[in-house]
């Protein structure tokens, strides 16, 4: 039987609390039990950053417009190969699994977002969408990490949480909370015969002061996190539902952690090799393929865990690419892109429909949607924040959430 | 009573293993069995002395030296890091070693942003060379440091289009903290810095780019430039008041008094901003030795990893060391702002705590610690091993749970030591310095 926190919380309301292995823990540290626990059925928002610059006209593909056609000789979707979204737009032929949840109304497409003046320097333009800020030398923090910060309760769970094997992305820094950075979940694990840690942690101390008592409560919320992860790992039998791939497991591991209520509002990972300036289809595709499989994986694995209703997952990338193929069967660096946002709350459907080819600036799609105009519909009507707050001023929104 | 005035050893306090113990967590990290008792022996004088003198460095750090360079030259970020935890868990100078990892903090400047590890090795050498120095020479330094110059901006700081970033930073961490300047003299200030550039990894003054005109800062007008800046900045009350609160926190107490405040900012002024005076000053206090100010700061995630490896002798990986602590969130030479980390309890959620425990039990479970050969070169006996273990990592002061533990079972084999060791390290009170 899974130990909710919910049923933990209970116990822990008369005077001692009884952790997940068995640890009887005074009193004095029962507010641990409540400060670690998010309210059960918290909404959390999984990014999945695609590294490089996806190109977006080859993942939303303008299938029947000739401009595309014309400017793409070798890498171009042909109408046959796309899976039809719309009349206009079809998804990779690579990207079953997105294209089923779509059909399944869980899948929304926000199509040409970007930024004015676009930048064309893959680490300028992730620190803009990583900001929020059109001149990110100006940012102290990430538009994540300002959420995080964000957090007014007196918590001991970390606001979010980074699961890949690159450093921490700009979008999670803060200026208060640490934000944990871990390539696996094994860094949340405690070793063979710890069990008695939690026990001594929480002894009461004959005179201990507010700091330590401080430390003493996270410690005993880390050993109750790590139990309860080791429970969801030894009862997890998600393994053969997910496809081999290093995103898809990336993406286990955060269902798992959303599944022992880890308690982080914010998962973030990523995926990289998007930036396919030769031979873009030998590449591009299985890229895709590992995108669109894993994340259906991920969404079928939520909605076993009885979560789904929770959990919003949405990509970016720093840039899409030019419109016209380069030389190498490649493409460069280019401006506006789509945004995929998953989940049982979404809306499916596209928002901003096709780009405009015979509008190009500078050989580049041109956004027509503002990607902190995204950032604001996630802030506002899923985490339920303020999102003025968050990204500085006001950003219209979209209708990429249901009505609640 | 003055809280500097000098603490005097008696009867009832005398200078033991758990004073010496605090003094040099404090002015460096964990100290080792061999550490601890020659500052026994020495007395606290004579110690505080050692601490601040110019002493000879181990062969290792003149190993670890002669990599660094080239680390660098080869923008080796990651083997740069690595190179700065090896020399912290090898080093004599453990004070040194301290304050330049203390001014890394204040003067927080990251290479996400100047992304050249060069810049960054050069900034490392220069907040070394001035640590323990004059910190007018040091902040003159920073100012013209090129990774500084980079990161705040000073290279967009041109006569007639100021780039106050560096000004504001300046004023508002560097110096003197929100409240003691007002915008004008920001503005002001940015002017006698512009041209202050850097070329090829340079200080560079480009005079074509300099502002001569007239400018007023804090009420003085002159043809100001950024030396003069600095001095007017350094004149102004609230600069030793400020890095007086940054002392105390780090050496004293978290959320350190008043009178202790005033006192080390008196003492920074009448020295003329001498900082070995002033932390001479402070090691020798009655403060500093005050019973309400042991283990009430939470270590850096640095200061865990290395003071583990130091006090447990550990042959730990610099790489593996760099690693960890970044983890527990504090990756070095990318501090997340230029306001450096938090510290204190914004070390410590969930998370960070889990792996924090999981790197002792991962530093004492295997080849990395022999605690028994450790244990042997002090002459410490099996019997006495666990109580010594505990006299070591926690100064004898063992939480009940742990003391009943050390009662009841003999822990005395390797796998009994290593186990007890890991649940010393990772008790809360370790957690404190």
């Amino acid at each position: 039987m899974k130990t909710s926190r919910r049923v933990f919380l209970k116990s822990s309301i008369g005077g001692a609390a009884l952790l997940a292995g068995g640890v009887s823990v005074p009193g004095f540290l029962a507010r641990t039990a409540r400060a670690a626990t998010c309210e059960t059925g918290q909404r959390i928002l999984v990014v999945v950053q695609l590294t490089g610059g996806n190109d977006g006209l080859n993942t939303v593909v303008p299938f029947r417009d000739d401009i595309y056609a014309r400017l793409r000789p070798t890498l171009r979707i042909s109408d046959a190969q796309a899976l039809r979204l719309t009349d206009d737009l079809g998804l990779h032929p690579e990207m079953r699994g997105l294209k089923k949840l779509f059909d399944h109304g869980q899948l929304s497409i926000i199509n040409n977002v970007g930024y004015p003046n676009p930048d064309r320097s893959h680490f300028r333009s992730m620190d803009i969408w990583h900001t929020a800020n059109l001149i990110p030398e100006d940012a102290r923090d990430g538009w994540l990490g300002r959420v995080v910060d964000s957090e007014s309760r007196e918590t001991d769970a970390p606001g979010a949480l980074h699961l890949a094997s690159a450093a921490l992305p700009l979008a999670l820094r803060t200026q208060r909370q640490p934000v944990p950075s871990v390539e696996s979940l094994e860094a949340f694990r405690l070793p063979d015969g710890a069990t008695d840690l939690a026990g001594l942690i929480a002894a009461p101390r004959p005179s201990a002061a507010d700091d330590l008592l401080y430390v003493q409560r996270v410690a005993v919320a880390s050993c109750t996190n790590a139990r309860r992860i080791e429970s969801v790992l030894r009862n997890d039998r998600s393994d053969s539902s997910y496809p081999d791939f290093g995103l898809a497991g990336r993406l286990r591991q955060i269902a798992q952690l959303i599944g022992a209520e880890f308690g982080a509002r914010v998962y973030y990972t990523s995926l990289d090799g998007f930036d396919t300036h030769a031979r873009q289809a030998l590449a591009h595709g299985p890229l895709l393929r590992e995108l669109s499989e894993s994340l259906a994986a991920f969404q079928a694995d939520l909605a076993a865990r009885g979560v789904a209703e929770q959990v919003l997952t949405m990509t970016f990338s720093e840039f899409g690419r030019r419109v016209a193929e380069n030389g190498s069967q490649g493409t460069d660096h280019g401006a506006a892109a789509p945004m995929m946002v998953m989940g049982a709350a979404c809306r499916a459907g596209v928002i901003g429909g096709p780009p405009k080819l015979d509008a190009l600036v500078d050989g580049d799609v041109a956004h027509q949607i503002d990607f902190r105009s995204v950032y604001a519909t996630v802030l506002d009507d899923w985490l339920q924040l303020k999102s003025t707050a968050i990204l500085g001023k006001y950003h219209e929104r979209l209708a990429i959430c249901k009505r609640a | 009573m003055n809280p500097l005035a000098p603490f005097i050893h008696s009867a009832a306090t005398p200078w033991n293993r758990r004073l010496a113990a605090h003094l040099l967590r404090r002015a460096g990290f964990a100290p080792s069995e061999s550490e601890i008792r020659t500052a026994v022996a020495a007395g606290l004088e004579e110690t505080v002395r050692s601490l601040l003198a110019d002493g000879e460095e181990s062969d290792r750090v003149h190993e670890l030296d002669a990599l660094a360079a080239p680390l660098a030259e080869r923008d080796d970020i990651d083997g740069l890091r690595a190179w700065w935890f090896g020399r912290m868990r090898h080093t004599r100078r453990s004070l040194l070693a301290r304050m330049t990892l203390f001014w890394h903090n204040h003067f927080a400047t990251s290479n996400v942003k100047v992304r050249d590890a060069r810049l960054m090795f050069q900034q490392i050498r220069v907040l070394e060379q001035h640590a323990l120095g004059s910190f007018r020479n040091m902040m003159r330094a920073v100012a013209r440091d090129p990774a500084m110059i980079v990161w705040l901006d000073g290279q967009q700081n041109i006569n007639g289009r100021p780039n106050e970033n560096f000004a504001r930073e300046l004023f508002e961490l560097f110096a003197l903290g929100v409240g003691n300047y007002t915008e004008r003299d920001i503005k002001e200030a940015a002017r006698a810095f512009t041209g202050w550039h850097q070329k090829n990894r340079r200080f560079q003054y480009v005079d074509t780019y300099h502002d001569h005109h007239e400018k007023t800062v804090f009420g003085r007008s002159g043809n100001l430039d950024g030396d003069d800046v600095i001095d007017l900045t350094m004149a102004q009350p609230a600069c030793a008041r400020w890095i007086a609160v940054k002392l105390a926190q780090e050496f004293i107490a978290p959320a350190p008094d008043e009178a202790l405040i005033a006192a080390i900012a008196l003492k920074l002024t009448e020295s003329k901003f001498d900082i070995s005076a002033t932390l001479e000053a402070i090691f020798l206090s009655r403060a500093m030795f005050d019973a309400a100010n042991f283990r009430v700061r939470i270590k850096s995630p640095v200061e865990f990893v290395v003071g583990i490896a130091r006090s447990l002798e550990l042959k730990a990986p610099s790489r593996g060391m760099a690693d960890a602590a970044g983890q527990m969130g504090q990756r070095l030479l990318e501090p997340p702002s230029v306001k450096g980390w938090d510290g204190h309890r914004a070390w410590l959620n969930s998370a960070t705590m889990l792996i924090r425990l999981n790197a002792a039990a991962r530093a004492v479970g295997g080849d990395l610690y022999a605690p028994q050969a450790m244990l042997d070169r002090y002459g410490i006996s099996a019997a006495n091993a666990a109580e010594s273990l505990g006299d070591l990592t926690l100064d004898g002061e063992l939480p009940p749970p742990l003391a009943d533990r050390l009662r009841e079972s003999p822990m005395r084999d390797d796998a009994a030591l290593r186990e007890w060791t890991r649940l010393l390290i990772s008790s809360p009170e370790y957690q404190m310095a």
